[in-house]
């Protein structure tokens, strides 16, 4: 009898110290994946800039540049803006925003900002060649000298936009005599990533990181969610449910982004008459809502994008539809823009190379130009 | 969850583990226990009819064994028959033809594969060739067996219950065995994809050089991507301490279309040769060539339509029949002929290979195209347009990324060396002549090598990799 307790006791502890050994092994290997992942922050690579910029000199300087300037602060109602930086080819100043060539912000000046996620911000561009630079370029040579502020930051949507836009005519002296926004598809791929509209990007896994540190003071086990384990599996998880969601709920996603969205421009609408400025809003193209002829590069990230994040081509397609038939006032819609352009211009689903950002901003100063000349 | 994926990489040593702990007699319920919980992760459903087909199987097996009548065994094994082909193309046909009022319905996982075992048990219970099993957890263990579920390699339930309840585990074979299926799959196969999906998505805007890669580039990532699952297969079996058939045997050296399918899918071939092929040409010798050709086609055909009903399964069935029935009939002459002229033997088996190789590739064309007019395109725009050879290459090298392509290559060759000269068979050759400290140094290198590669494939798993081409059958 004693020998079977103490047998069946040594097979009991050789299964528990397997299970925990085990558990160790899924934590370091969830350790080793989550490290390798957060070493791939670069959203373009730095063989892909090589590729669409060839020969040009900066090419390593902007690369390199990436990950260092690439660093968040938390600020009150927007949730994040980069931190400052100081490099040749990326420059950000005290306040957050990209460095703006061929702006003159003499204190007459004509004042235009500019709001947006990474597209304005111009991810994959030098400052010389972001969308605002390449937009005062335009007027410089129209020989009008404008002051440009890029408000442009990554993974923003409409309402931070918004939000942002309130906090600055706050503060700020110098009010702005022409707004610009130049977003849509990220409010779309934020609703699809969340399952609601009009909230940030990434609500999920900020939401869950706030209320894990407010419950710390409380006696509870929720320390374990901070395992990489359950990080990853957590991850996983959340990818599954939005890939779930997506492929049943594309129309339902593109009318709630699309909803939200004009509702912001009313608002807008009532602070440009309460401050006395003009606005513009553009819907940027994606890689999907044109009818840009795809090099077979751009084709392959297409598909990549597909696989990635499926149903967000239909949400997308279906709330520019939807925002054409709206045609909200101040609103023009350039996700054709690239539609005649045969070259490589898309690095992915959004971001564009700097010619991208040079066929845009000529496009922009058109339409500006006829709608207010 | 797939082979590839990190939660199933991560969960399999704890799978091993708990499996090595567990009491010899316990071992066939935990193998089957553990192969519905992964079968259960793709479908609830799809696990309820392969147990209720496993379930059906078992008690024909029985009904057949202790009828008592030839007759009455027979008339059971037919219906049995009918019910699994029934099954097997009832799913076939709901994968390229919708059937409305039943919905959207997927195919099980493995379907092919396990219909195939559990047809080899009845008939073999009713050719007398094995008794039908007491035990239905080994019965159940042999089908579901999760390593050779998704893919195969289609191993005869007899031959797996012979190796019931496995007693020694084989870690120290296993385990390379799984890291190289798994390594191939991620560094060879992956890599020459993007090619290829390339060149068959966008089959009628290109032409010549891009055309011919698509064309080459095809068999060699499905060679490596299938063998990959293989080697996974039979490298798990291995932890669990079955022993699994193998599939391939350096197909591509192949000289003649016969010899290709000896040593192309084997597991499936023999299967059918079995139960298709031999009793066919049994049924068809007083037939003469028409008997043997007839006998021919239908084999490979079936070969073919188990890939799927498609008109481009059927034409691959098609193109190989003629192959081989052309390969069959003048087999005795070229033989006489080689005979005759012993010096011309080896430009000959040259020539044998280089034509095999093509005759397969162009076979393999009309089973990967999306139609058959696409297939058409590519064999007859190939050869056109090859003037601007670097062109037409830098644009495939864009699409599918320069240096993916050149690590698929190079990762080929050196897959290719390796099966030919076996470094690891030369080393079980010198092993025991060198010291015991030199045969130990290199033992726990080797472990410490696999270990790391293990948890190195186990941490950059998932994500990016495409699935395997051949679990979808």
């Amino acid at each position: 009898m004693a020998t079977r307790v103490l047998k069946l006791a040594s097979t009991f502890g050789l299964l528990v110290t397997i299970i925990l050994l085990w558990l160790v092994y899924v934590e370091i290997a969830s350790f080793a994946r989550i490290w390798l992942a957060s070493r791939q922050i670069e959203v373009i690579p730095r063989s892909r800039l090589q590729t669409i910029y060839k020969s040009q000199d900066w090419v390593n300087t902007l690369a390199d540049e990436w990950g260092p300037s690439n660093q968040l602060n938390y600020q009150a109602f927007v949730g994040w803006r980069r931190k400052p930086f100081e490099g040749r080819a990326i420059r950000i100043d005290q306040d957050g925003l990209r460095r703006t060539f061929h702006s003159h912000c003499d204190a007459d000046a004509y004042t235009i900002w500019m709001f947006g996620g990474s597209t304005v911000w111009s991810t994959g561009s030098p400052d010389w060649l972001t969308l605002p630079s390449l937009l005062g370029q335009q007027y410089e040579q129209a020989g009008r000298k404008v002051c440009i502020r890029n408000y442009g930051e990554k993974a923003w949507v409409n309402t931070q936009e918004l939000i942002k836009l309130i906090l600055e005519l706050k503060h700020t002296e110098k009010k702005p005599d022409l707004v610009i926004f130049y977003d849509g598809p990220a409010d779309v791929y934020e609703t699809y990533q969340s399952g609601r509209a009009g909230v940030h990007e990434n609500f999920d896994e900020i939401k869950r990181l706030y209320e894990e540190h407010v419950s710390e003071t409380n006696g509870n086990f929720r320390y374990l969610l901070k395992t990489n384990t359950a990080r990853l599996f957590m991850e996983q998880r959340f990818m599954n449910l939005v890939g779930e969601r997506a492929s049943k709920d594309a129309d339902s996603i593109a009318q709630q982004a699309v909803r939200c969205y004009v509702e912001n421009l009313k608002v807008v609408d009532v602070l440009a008459r309460a401050y006395g400025f003009d606005y513009a809003v553009f819907w940027e193209p994606t890689i999907d809502n044109g009818h840009k002829p795809l090099t077979p590069d751009e084709e392959t990230r297409r598909q990549r994008a597909h696989e990635q994040t499926p149903g967000l081509e239909k949400a997308d397609r279906t709330a520019r539809a939807c925002v054409d038939s709206i045609s909200p006032p101040h609103f023009f819609d350039i996700a054709d823009v690239f539609d005649q352009v045969t070259d490589p211009i898309y690095f992915d689903w959004g971001h564009v190379s700097a010619e991208g950002n040079r066929i845009v901003a000529e496009r922009m100063y058109r339409t500006l130009q006829q709608a207010r000349p | 969850m797939t082979f590839i994926s990190f939660e199933f990489l991560v969960g399999l040593p704890l799978a091993v583990a708990l499996y090595q702990l567990c009491p010899v007699r316990m071992r066939v319920l935990f193998l089957v226990l553990l192969s519905y919980a992964f079968y259960c992760s793709w479908s609830m459903k799809a696990a309820v009819a392969l147990a209720a087909t496993t379930i059906l199987t078992f008690v024909a097996g029985k009904l057949i064994g202790h009828s008592g009548s030839k007759h009455r065994a027979g008339i059971t094994s037919l219906v049995a028959v009918v019910i699994l082909s029934g099954y097997l193309i009832f799913f076939k046909i709901v994968a390229v033809t919708p059937i409305p009022r039943l919905g959207r319905l997927i195919m099980p996982l493995g379907v092919s594969y396990y219909t195939f075992k559990l047809l080899s048990y009845v008939i073999d219970v009713y050719w007398g060739t094995i008794e039908p099993r007491p035990s239905f957890l080994s019965f159940a263990a042999s089908i579901v067996f999760f390593p050779q579920i998704v893919a195969g390699p289609i191993q005869r339930p007899a031959d797996f219950i012979r190796q019931l309840p496995p007693i020694q585990t084989r870690l120290s074979q296993g385990t390379p065995r799984l890291v190289w299926g798994i390594a191939k799959k991620i560094f060879i196969a992956d890599k020459l994809a993007p090619a290829v999906i390339y060149v068959f998505g966008h089959t009628k805007g290109l032409h010549g050089s891009e055309l011919l890669a698509g064309f080459y580039l095809f068999p060699l990532q499905l060679y490596v991507d299938f063998s990959a699952l293989t080697d996974i297969a039979i490298g798990m079996g291995l932890l669990f301490g079955i022993e699994g058939p193998e599939n391939f045997n350096r197909p591509f050296t192949a000289s003649s279309i016969s010899e290709f399918w000896r040593r192309w899918h084997m597991s499936l071939t023999r299967w059918l040769t079995d139960y298709v092929f031999i009793p066919l040409r049994m049924a068809t010798r007083t037939g003469g060539t028409a008997g043997l050709a007839f006998s021919i086609t239908v084999n490979m055909m079936a070969i073919a339509l188990w890939h799927g009903l498609t008109w481009g399964c059927v034409m691959f069935g098609l193109v190989n029949a003629g192959c081989l029935v052309v390969d069959a009939l003048t087999a005795r002459g070229r033989t006489r002929f080689f005979k005759a002229h012993p010096r011309l033997d080896g430009p000959g088996s040259w020539l044998g290979w280089l034509l095999t190789f093509h005759l397969v590739f162009i076979g393999l064309v009309f089973f990967r195209a999306q139609t058959l007019s696409d297939a058409a395109w590519l064999l007859s725009h190939s050869l056109r347009g090859l003037s601007p050879v670097r062109s037409g290459l830098s644009h495939l090298m864009a699409a599918a990324g320069a240096h993916s392509l050149t690590q698929g290559l190079v990762g080929y060759v050196a897959l290719e060396l390796a099966e030919r000269y076996r470094p690891d068979n030369w080393w079980r050759r010198v092993e025991s002549a060198l010291p015991l400290w030199v045969q130990w140094s290199v033992r726990v290198a080797m472990t410490v090598v696999v270990a790391i590669g293990l948890f190195a494939l186990t941490v950059r798993s998932g994500g990016q990799q495409m699935p395997f081409l051949y679990q979808v059958f």
